[in-house]
């Protein structure tokens, strides 16, 4: 089957970033027409839904100064723009080991002065949770956590509200240039088979699945590397509800509130990663993930989370939710998260789009405000 | 999937230094028995101080196609083997941490070691016999020497008991970690009461055993004696409390002479006052300042004021048995001290 609509713009993928620049571009820039491509049953189902629901607040990344600065502006934006999805009534501490970290706590508060985020020294009732023999410090720090599902609720309503047509269950195969100007967009469902559309721009918001949508060789930005985490679901003893803990900054732990689910996250820098590899468009990732037998880690997060923080081993695991996560290559000594927005070379109007954290929306929003050539569509 | 034996995580820690050729042989030995024995274990790898291919052989091995379950530890330098093996133990993650040196052939005691401590002790020790002996005649008499005076001194026989090749449960674990200096508690094991303890020994092979030069054993043997025990030098607070006093009866004594005695050579006095009052000075001071000195190592080498190993609660509480019904006044006590 194939079909011709004139569609000026389409977005594959229909997670956060595809929905809320799908959005952007429909009302902020009055595009004429917008489609949304999704290969899930649901919006947001994917990375957006299975990651630690983190709204960074810049602490996280004390040795990428622009990371945390950016963070931090970003923060306050989308609290405001979202704020019935975000779960403020908890606090977060961070922690600051004794041995094998990147930093010392004056380093630390340091660092977030000059990011500008508030930093509170823990007070004792907190820092007898930890093993003070591990633990050098920790801090009461603003940070909060969104909810997926809420995040999804909205999507679905704003996307019909400013009439944005949703394709779900659409699974792009391809995005190349046609005999005209346009782009081809090549989807396959269950249903109706495969389906042609072509469409004048095409921003690619796959996150792991970027190269399989646009296999262009000379495009040399899109270099990634693919890993398969596990991100352990608990419920957290008595002591530790109502809090968020990170220990920073090397092979530690952060266990957080999972709105979502109304659990608490726990993920190991040392276990959660289950294994990696570099892209190839000819492997794609999330098959990867579904033909991997993958088994939980969830005891060894517990056993070395509980040596810093004790209570832990208290915790009931619930479940795991396992999912490919995809960074630039260039970015993993440093553990910056910068975005990547590419224009490729072979198809002109094809933008590939890659975030690492959801409140770097603004910055791709930026880039995207940039581009001369949608103003002139409408 | 084949239920294991024993349902207990296994964290087994070696120290390597310089052994890139074997590194692949001690892996398989050690995940051929653990993988069969226990529900789930870590291989704990503390590289001190290589200079050969061990880090890089290391590190190919945590690659996706290398081995499972490594945990590997790089030191910046090469510090003696009792602290490279603390790192592991310190690191690792495991209901029961076995430490092992696999060139001295340890590896075929893993398993006994693993059941011995899964059976419920916390502290299992082993101990080599080398039935044509092991040293040479001198360091032995050596070693005989400093075994007496160190029991004799902290009461611990150090003969007893090999550092090298341990179980202890992470109840232990948790105890030494409470010490300053937790590898020095970790040598002094022996000298810990609380826990159930357990031994096993073993024949040695001569040719397996390593041997640890004089001058490294003496200096660890002095600092386990220093860090433990304050009673050597109780012994020279002894010594100088008994040289001021014999200083101190000994000018009485001059005087004595002097007072009494006729047909003295001229200056004896005085000389003899001079001296003795100086060593009585100096004996003063010397046992002042030990005192000092015991006090501090008593300080820097104390752990926490105490420690409870493990808590016992009588099945049998008498508040349960207790009936929560008003007696009734009329009936008489049967428990009354009255004859009638």
């Amino acid at each position: 089957m194939a079909s011709k609509t004139p569609t000026s713009v389409a977005i594959i993928g229909g997670g956060f970033y595809g929905v809320v620049i799908a959005l952007y571009l429909r009302q902020s820039r009055r595009m004429e027409s917008v489609v949304l491509y999704e290969m899930e049953g649901a919006l947001l189902s994917r990375a957006s839904y299975a990651n630690q629901a983190r709204v960074h607040g810049g602490y996280h990344y004390p040795r990428s100064y622009t990371t945390a600065f950016r963070s931090r502006q970003n923060l306050s934006r989308f609290c405001f723009d979202w704020n019935n999805c975000i779960k403020t009534d908890f606090v977060k501490y961070y922690a600051l080991a004794r041995r094998n970290s990147k930093v010392s706590s004056l380093q630390f508060e340091r660092f977030c002065d000059q990011v500008g985020a508030p930093l509170e020294q823990a007070d004792d009732g907190v820092l007898k949770l930890f093993n003070s023999a591990l633990i050098e410090n920790a801090y009461r720090v603003e940070e909060y956590a969104f909810d997926a599902l809420k995040l999804r609720a909205w999507a679905n309503i704003a996307l019909k509200r400013a009439d944005i047509k949703i394709f779900l269950n659409h699974k792009v195969l391809k995005a190349a240039k046609d005999q005209d100007a346009g782009i081809e967009v090549i989807s396959s469902t269950d249903s109706q088979g495969i389906i042609r559309r072509s469409h004048k721009y095409v921003f690619n918001c796959t996150y792991s699945g970027l190269t399989q949508v646009s296999r262009d060789t000379t495009d040399l930005t899109l270099n990634l590397k693919h890993e398969i985490t596990e991100l352990a679901l608990i419920k957290p003893p008595q002591e530790l509800e109502g809090f968020g803990v990170t220990v920073m900054d090397g092979p530690f732990f952060s266990t957080m509130p999972f709105p979502a689910k109304n659990c608490h996250s726990l993920s190991h820098v040392r276990y959660t990663p289950h294994s990696q590899w570099i892209d190839k468009s000819d492997k794609n990732p999330y098959e990867n993930l579904r033909n991997q037998a993958l088994s939980t880690r969830v005891d060894r997060m517990l056993r070395d989370s509980s040596r810093y923080l004790p209570v832990l081993a208290k915790s009931i695991y619930q479940e795991s939710l396992f999912e490919v996560k995809s960074v630039l290559v260039k970015n993993e000594v440093d553990d910056g998260r910068p975005i990547l927005f590419s224009e490729s070379r072979e198809t002109p109007g094809l933008f590939s789009i890659l975030g690492g954290k959801i409140d770097n929306i603004y910055d791709i929003l930026e880039s995207i405000e940039k581009l001369p050539l949608l103003g002139s569509e409408a | 999937m084949i239920r294991s034996e024993i349902q207990a995580f296994l964290s087994i820690v070696i120290a390597v230094h310089n052994e890139a050729s074997h590194l692949e042989k001690i892996i398989d030995d050690i995940e051929q028995i653990a993988s069969r024995l226990v529900s789930d274990y870590e291989i704990v790898i503390v590289d001190n101080g290589s200079v050969d291919e061990t880090i890089s052989t290391l590190q190919a091995f945590t690659s996706e196609e290398g081995r499972a379950n490594l945990q590997i530890y790089s030191l910046a330098g090469q510090v003696d083997d009792l602290t490279a093996s603390w790192v592991g133990i310190e690191n690792s993650i495991g209901d029961i941490v076995i430490c092992l040196s696999p060139i001295n052939g340890d590896v075929e005691h893993l398993e006994e070691l693993t059941r011995k401590a899964a059976s419920g002790y916390d502290i299992v020790f082993t101990r080599r016999l080398f039935p044509g002996g092991r040293k040479r005649y001198l360091t032995l008499i050596l070693y005989k020497i400093f075994g007496a005076v160190s029991k004799f001194s902290t009461g611990i026989d150090l003969d007893s008991y090999s550092s090298s090749l341990v179980a202890i449960s992470r109840r232990t674990l948790n105890y030494l970690l409470q010490f300053p200096n937790p590898q020095i508690k970790f040598r002094n094991l022996p000298s810990t009461t609380g826990f159930s303890r357990s031994l096993i020994s073993f024949t040695g092979n001569k040719r397996n055993a390593t041997d640890i030069n004089l001058r490294q054993s003496l200096s660890r043997g002095v600092q386990l004696i220093t860090s433990s025990t304050g009673n050597p030098m109780r012994v020279a607070t002894t010594l100088s409390a008994f040289g001021a006093m014999t200083s101190f009866l000994y000018s009485l004594y001059i005087v004595l002479i002097w007072a009494f005695k006729k047909d003295i050579a001229p200056g004896w006095v005085s000389l003899s006052l001079q001296q003795s009052g100086m060593f009585f000075l100096i004996s003063v001071v010397l046992l002042v300042l030990s005192e000092y000195v015991l006090e501090i190592s008593r300080k820097v080498n104390s752990g926490p004021a105490y420690y409870i190993s493990n808590e016992f609660t009588s099945a049998k509480l008498n508040r349960k048995t207790r009936l929560n019904v008003e007696v009734n006044k009329l009936i008489p006590e049967t428990n009354s001290n009255s004859l009638f």
